[in-house]
């Protein structure tokens, strides 16, 4: 009889653990689909972006064509920005300072797109599970819970629609079950007859009148002076590179780090070119912001969407590799 | 008084009469309890469709009929808010307004507390670039599209206070 309990007990245990990395891999799956969705969906909508108490609403356009990947968003609240997304170029319109920002990526094919090794690592930091149905926006979703397994990380609720994936609802919470930021559709209509004029910006940019920046970004993998020592668990290096920036004199070093759902970028510059003050960090919505100087020459900006702990602690534990090992 | 709190929600208060009432409200409960009911209110709404233009004034004066609370009141004892009003367009860095509210309601629907109070200088242009720069790599991009890109948007420098 005994024996019998423990054959039971055991194959219960093993069914229900396979359930659980069924239910997990399945979960995981609509992550995938949701960055297809996307990136192939013709859409548009309209969707609030919560953060504090702050709440911006704003238009977006998604197409995808022959020629690519093209969005467009457009700020409703406050004054009229805008951005444009063709493929790797994203140019940043700001018609009060009547400034456009200009940020292209040479080497790579189109925006991030979440690869197989990135999902299935989700799942070693996160529990990840499908929840029950919610409806957003008019559209039937699908919940996805992903809870964070430390507190170098925070949860995110997504909501995604059930035929395409496409995220209507993406929460990002942290240890206090509280709401850091939300991005909510209040209206889209999926598979929508996009025009080209739509993702046009609404104003004319005359040259002479309008300043153009341009970022120019030159790609070189490993190739910084810097390292972090000791990223919270999970966060592998996914991209190193330097950037020349427009107004700094010397290139600008950037590192990313991901546990493959959340991302850790690091700017290290020059001293003398930073415009960057005093040290501190601060927070945007679900974005912490850590900034410090390292050594005498060097200031060192660390941002992401996760806690302060974790920037911190990138940034506390960043060297520079490029020269003697006493330098901090 | 009641007025004034909603006023204070909609970033409409000057940073004089603003503080003041803050100072206020961490010793009047009533007044707490208000800021509680407004942001209860906020929250449930912001679930919903907002299409009617002036929703948030047409509602506020609706609000102001009705006597009742509507959310049940705070689990702990009020805590001390805290606030920072953004900068003005000609001063080239940014400040951020972080103030939040605990209600009672389990769930990820409270808004955050901000804990971390911004130290040292503001946020610069600068970092608004970097923002952009770090969007292009994380996978949160690659879930949303584009939309995460409104944190750049809603955040110029240029921005005067709402």
């Amino acid at each position: 009889m005994k024996a019998v309990i423990l054959v039971l007990t055991a194959t219960a245990a093993i069914g229900s653990a396979n359930l659980f990395a069924g239910q997990q891999e399945d979960a995981l799956e609509w992550l995938e689909k949701a960055a297809s969705a996307a990136r192939k969906l013709d859409y548009h909508g309209t969707f609030v972006y919560q953060h504090g108490s702050q709440v911006d609403t704003s238009r977006v356009f998604h197409l995808s064509d022959a020629a690519g990947d093209h969005a467009r968003l457009v700020a409703l609240d406050g004054p009229p920005r805008e951005i444009v997304r063709n493929n790797d170029e994203i140019r940043c319109y700001y018609p009060e300072t009547k400034t456009v920002k200009i940020e292209r990526r040479t080497g790579r094919a189109s925006f991030p797109a979440l690869v197989p090794e990135q999902i299935s690592r989700i799942g070693e930091y996160y529990r990840v599970k499908k929840g029950g149905m919610d409806r957003v926006a008019g559209y039937d979703c699908q919940l996805i819970f992903l809870k964070p397994k430390d507190s170098f990380r925070y949860g995110r609720v997504f909501c995604a629609e059930s035929k395409s994936g496409l995220l209507l609802k993406s929460k990002t919470i942290n240890d206090k079950d509280q709401v850091m930021e939300q991005i909510t559709f209040i209206e889209v209509h999926i598979g929508a007859d996009i025009d080209r004029d739509m993702l046009e910006p609404s104003f004319s940019v005359a040259p002479g009148e309008w300043k153009i920046d341009r970022s120019a970004v030159s790609e070189t993998v490993g190739g910084t002076e810097w390292g972090v020592q000791s990223p919270p668990p999970g966060f592998k290096k996914i991209q190193e590179m330097k950037r020349n920036v427009e107004g700094k004199t010397a290139p600008v070093s950037h590192l990313v780090f991901s546990d493959g759902l959340a991302a850790v970028s690091v700017f290290v510059e020059p001293l003398a070119s930073s415009t960057i003050a005093a040290p501190g960090v601060s927070q945007q919505g679900a974005i912490n912001i850590y900034t410090r100087s390292v050594g005498e020459d060097y200031r060192a900006t660390v941002l992401g969407e996760a806690p302060p702990v974790t920037v911190m602690q990138i940034g506390n534990s960043l060297t520079h590799t490029g020269k003697s090992a006493s330098r901090p | 008084m009641k007025s004034e709190v909603s006023a204070l929600m909609d970033g409409e208060l000057d940073e004089k009469t603003a503080a003041a009432l803050l100072a206020q409200m961490k010793q009047e409960d009533e007044l707490l309890a208000s800021w509680n009911t407004f942001h209860a209110i906020s929250d449930a709404l912001h679930e919903t469709y907002l299409h009617s233009p002036h929703f948030r004034e047409k509602f506020r004066e609706r609000l102001a009929k009705e006597p009742t609370i509507l959310a049940p009141p705070p689990r702990r004892s009020p805590k001390p808010l805290t606030y920072l009003l953004s900068a003005a367009a000609s001063i080239a860095a940014v400040a951020f307004v972080f103030w939040s509210v605990q209600f009672r309601d389990s769930g990820p629907t409270q808004l955050a507390r901000q804990e971390t109070v911004l130290k040292g200088a503001p946020q610069s242009v600068s970092v608004n670039d970097y923002l952009i720069a770090h969007q292009e790599f994380s996978p949160s991009t690659a879930m949303q599209g584009v939309a995460p890109y409104v944190r750049t948007v809603s955040l110029n420098g240029a921005d005067p206070v709402r």
